[in-house]
């Protein structure tokens, strides 16, 4: 097993006309399951073909376990690598398939037949796929795929393993639960894991520590706990949980802001000078996640803002509900205990203690409140 | 890793063997173009004549006309090959669907030597015993054999190539309506479409690009014909049916007039260059159009 | 009443589908006939150039068409042993294999490369192969001449197996790229991260991927190679020259002996066509991948 280490890294495609990674630098300690979590586009595949040695960095080094690995091949490098697209060989059978790695050249040595046999079948007991080993690719469906490529990547006991979102084309049930053995499997083996997701959820749930990445720069790294509960920018913000966070402008006034298009947020005095001496203008941008907003009848005295219905989507248990104001479209995640009716009239309340606040021209979070 | 030099591996035995093809030839004929040279005229030893071969060769008018005859040859042909290409493979689609062997029959005629299917243009056309001189000969339809007149020879080599080609052109043209998608025919069913409507609207927009792709193919084959020209009429009656290759045979292998003949090719090199460049850049722009449409 | 108007509707409805179906099914099979027809058609001129190889001289010279006749060997006998023709088939089959084998083993790894990696100026080959491809053979022909001329390699076989490269090499790079590219570069890399260098990924994931690609792309060459004229007749000599290329020297303006000469042609053809059969597959796949990807 290895600590990965990734220092400073870029990569720029067609001569410089795409600029895939920026400057992208973060840990994945050893034994741990680190996520890459970030929109299509942001660079996630790319930072994964960097570590695998797929392809070479332009700028910036990586290190396995404090040994700079930056220049080996891949082959070298003792990584496995799951892609996005299973890239199993076709003519080959799942049996084949698994076994290629153990008859690669310079590995054939410790991995006699009978060996290379036997750890095959077990990977494939272990992934659920022991009946499908003399069956091509072709004939599988595409969890079954999927699982065979997991287990290429098992088969070997790799320093680590990179996961390029791996269960992205499975149904929504199978993800579920391929999810929750992906975690069982990879706590029980111990292994280094970097995992790459568009699916906040996903890295939410499975990640002991994530990064968030957004067009090659990294925007955020820490738990998923603290990325949730400390978005550092407008982005990570808006890109984590569901529904998302709402963005609302306001502007500083005497004893709290006044938010666009909706009422007034009053702050207790310390935030407010907090707020004053860390912007350089007197507008804001108040962060409030769709569970903290509270619906009220209209008449309610201290309002945050009246809105209109527009829309409810009830999910069982919760419901989200979009509302709109003159200006402002925004949502309320709460128990579907009571259904409000379309074009109600309702109000809003949240707490200030709820807010996240950033500046409006950096899109940074305004610390210290 | 992905290094310059390692990629040179991959590439330089045909890199090297491709420029020593076709790079020392051009120069070769770079140099001779401007010498002397010639197997028939004694007093041509080698010696440096300047532009004095491509001087001869602007002035020949023939060199002229072997283009126009190429035009002559290849505007007919390639809307001949087009036309009935089309037509055929509207009729053989259904088929093929059921019996795909017939493409392999279909392509004898394209894969064979171009000599052969030449013989077999000069005898069909035989006045004596020729499957359709005979016939053309006797009811007095001509009056001379077909690839001895002036008027008729050039259109008989048109309908030679298009014996060989228009089959390749069918089935370019067969395996894209195979390949076409159902959704907008039954969209245009569910329209109420005819026959003919759903033809226009439907079916030609979807295969236009493979008969662009087709026909494309034998513009760029046009300058080329040769063997075929060669076997029926040896460019003849006089020079009605010398196209481009042609006249740079007869005055290269015939005449033996070396340094004219790299003048020759030089230019006609420089002349393949420009349309080249000129068809692949209208290409570009045609299919940066056509997927935007 | 009701039930009558119900009953004049599906009887009405029913007679639709019957005319309708039938109708169809016509037009069906006239196509069927007609495309029957049509290939009949197409082939005919080649089965009786093929058949006035069997026939004797006054056979074919007669003014009536003969449709059945006793065929004859003779001509075969006589333009293959008599002449030593066949030497000639001899010659088309070495030049054809030694210029597709040199041509495969150079030009696979050259387009996997092609496929794979960056490499500068692309667009630039292309364009000199395309204008290659678009001169006539006499541009190469000429210079070809007067350097073998000069080395002494007319009439030897490595002379026309060299021109052959010249147009075989683009065609193989050409085809072999567009199979390389359908592959996903994603089996390199799985490849690679198992264990093998580029190298051995190339050998051991993607080769049997293009086996299929390959063989049709051989085959293709070989029948571009026996089917080439010009190199073949002037860089050769009478010992070295392929089949192709004799044939015209055997037309001439008075006397000609047909019925040998078609019996030649046919002996020219038949390998061609029996390759035909055995590509059957890769013929509409390569013809529609080569075409349109362009």
């Amino acid at each position: 097993m290895a600590k990965i280490e990734v220092k400073n890294i870029q990569k720029e495609y067609k001569g410089g006309q795409v600029n895939a990674l920026k400057d992208v630098s973060f840990e994945c300690a050893d034994g741990k399951f680190f996520c890459l979590l970030g929109p299509a586009g942001a660079g996630k595949t790319t930072t994964i073909k960097l570590i695998g040695g797929v392809e070479a960095v332009d700028k910036g080094e990586i290190f396995f376990d404090g040994k700079a690995v930056t220049d080996i091949l891949p082959m070298e490098r003792d990584i496995a690598i799951a892609f996005e697209t299973y890239a199993l060989y076709p003519q080959r059978t799942v049996r084949e398939n698994l076994l290629f790695p153990l008859q690669a050249p310079f590995r054939k040595e410790n991995w006699p037949v009978e060996k290379a046999e036997k750890r095959a079948v077990e990977i494939a007991e272990l992934l659920g796929i022991g009946e499908l080993l003399d069956r091509l690719p072709q004939q599988l469906s595409g969890g079954q795929r999927q699982r065979v490529a997991l287990g290429r990547a098992l088969v070997r006991n790799p320093k680590a393993y990179l996961l390029d979102e791996p269960i992205a084309h499975l149904d929504a049930k199978l993800r579920h639960r391929m999810r929750g053995e992906l975690k069982r499997i990879q706590i029980e083996l111990g292994i280094t894991t970097l995992y790459t997701t568009p699916d906040q959820l996903e890295a939410l749930s499975l990640a002991d520590e994530m990064a968030v990445i957004n067009q090659g720069i990294i925007e955020q790294i820490g738990t998923p706990e603290s990325i949730y509960k400390f978005p550092k920018n407008v982005f990570i913000a808006g890109f984590i949980g569901d529904p998302p966070m709402n963005i609302l402008k306001a502007n500083i006034i005497e004893n709290g802001l006044k938010l666009e298009g909706m009422g007034i947020l009053s702050l207790p005095e310390k935030q407010n000078n907090a707020l004053s001496t860390n912007l350089s203008e007197s507008s804001v941008l108040v962060g409030i996640r769709p569970k903290d907003i509270n619906l009220v009848s209209p008449d309610h005295k201290d309002l945050q803002a009246k809105a209109q219905v527009r829309n409810t989507q009830v999910l069982g248990e919760t419901m989200v509900i979009t509302m709109i104001t003159d200006l402002i479209e925004f949502h309320v995640k709460m128990s579907s205990e009571v259904v409000p009716s379309h074009g109600e009239q309702v109000g809003i309340t949240f707490d200030a203690v709820d807010c996240h606040f950033f500046d409006p021209k950096t899109q940074i979070r305004v610390e210290g409140l | 890793m992905k290094s310059r030099k390692y990629i040179w591996w991959w590439v330089s035995p045909a890199a090297i063997l491709f420029l020593l093809i076709i790079l020392v030839p051009f120069i070769t004929a770079l140099t001779y173009s401007f010498r002397a040279y010639s197997f028939t005229d004694s007093t041509a030893h080698g010696q440096f004549i300047g532009v004095e071969n491509y001087r001869k060769l602007v002035f020949d008018s023939d060199f002229y006309n072997s283009f126009k005859v190429t035009f002559l040859y290849m505007i007919p042909a390639i809307v001949f090959q087009g036309a009935l290409g089309l037509g055929m493979a509207l009729l053989m689609a259904g088929a093929v669907r059921r019996a795909r062997i017939l493409i392999p029959i279909m392509l004898l005629p394209t894969l064979l030597t171009p000599v052969v299917i030449g013989l077999v243009g000069v005898l069909i056309l035989n006045p004596d015993f020729g499957i359709v001189g005979q016939f053309l000969f006797r009811s007095g339809l001509i009056k001379e054999a077909v690839l001895g007149s002036t008027k008729l020879a050039l259109p008989a080599i048109i309908a030679v190539d298009s014996y060989q080609w228009t089959p390749f052109v069918a089935v370019i043209l067969t395996a894209g309506m195979l390949g076409l998608p159902k959704e907008p025919y039954e969209a245009a069913q569910v329209d109420g479409a005819n026959k003919w409507q759903t033809f226009i609207r439907v079916t030609m927009p979807l295969l236009w690009p493979y008969l662009v792709v087709a026909l494309l193919i034998r513009v760029i084959d046009a300058f080329r014909i040769f063997d075929i020209i060669w076997v029926m009429t040896r460019g003849g009656p006089g020079i009605s049916t010398e196209t481009v290759a042609v006249y740079a045979y007869r005055h290269t292998f015939r005449f033996w007039d070396l340094g004219y003949g790299s003048a020759l090719i030089m230019v006609i090199f420089v002349f393949i260059s420009i349309l080249v460049e000129y068809l692949y850049k209208a290409l570009q722009r045609w299919q940066s159009n056509g997927s935007a449409a | 009443m009701r039930e009558e108007f119900a009953l004049i509707d599906t009887t009405k409805s029913e007679k639709k589908k019957e005319r309708y179906f039938t109708n169809d099914r016509i037009l069906r099979w006239t196509s069927y006939v007609l495309t029957l027809f049509m290939v009949l058609l197409f082939l005919f001129p080649w089965l009786w150039v093929f058949s006035l190889g069997f026939k004797t001289r006054t056979e074919i010279l007669s003014p009536t068409i003969v449709w059945l006749w006793k065929p004859t060997l003779a001509n075969f006998h006589e333009v293959l042993i008599v002449k030593g023709y066949w030497k000639l088939i001899i010659n088309s089959l070495i030049i054809a294999v030694s210029a597709v084998s040199l041509c495969i083993i150079i030009g696979v790894p050259t387009a996997y490369a092609f496929s794979r990696f960056p490499i500068p100026g692309k667009e630039s080959w292309f364009y000199m192969i395309l204008t290659f491809r678009m001169a006539p053979a006499v541009v190469l022909a000429l210079p070809l001449y007067i350097i073998f001329a000069r080395l002494g390699l007319l009439g030897t076989f490595p002379a026309p197996i060299i021109a052959h490269i010249t147009f075989t090499l683009p065609f193989v790079i050409w085809l072999m790229r567009s199979f390389f590219d359908d592959i996903p570069k994603e089996i390199d890399a799985a490849a690679m991260t198992d264990g093998y260098t580029r190298t051995g990924a190339f050998i051991h994931a993607i080769l049997p991927l293009v086996k299929s690609g390959i063989v049709a792309v051989t085959l293709f060459s070989i029948i571009f190679s026996w089917n080439e004229f010009l190199y073949g007749l002037i860089l050769t000599s009478d010992a070295t020259r392929p089949v192709a290329s004799q044939i015209p020297s055997l037309i001439r303006p008075h006397g000609t002996l047909w019925g040998e000469v078609a019996a030649l042609a046919t002996v020219a053809s038949l390998p061609v066509a029996i390759l035909i059969f055995a590509l059957q597959r890769s013929l509409v796949r390569g013809l529609s991948f080569g075409a349109v990807k362009g």
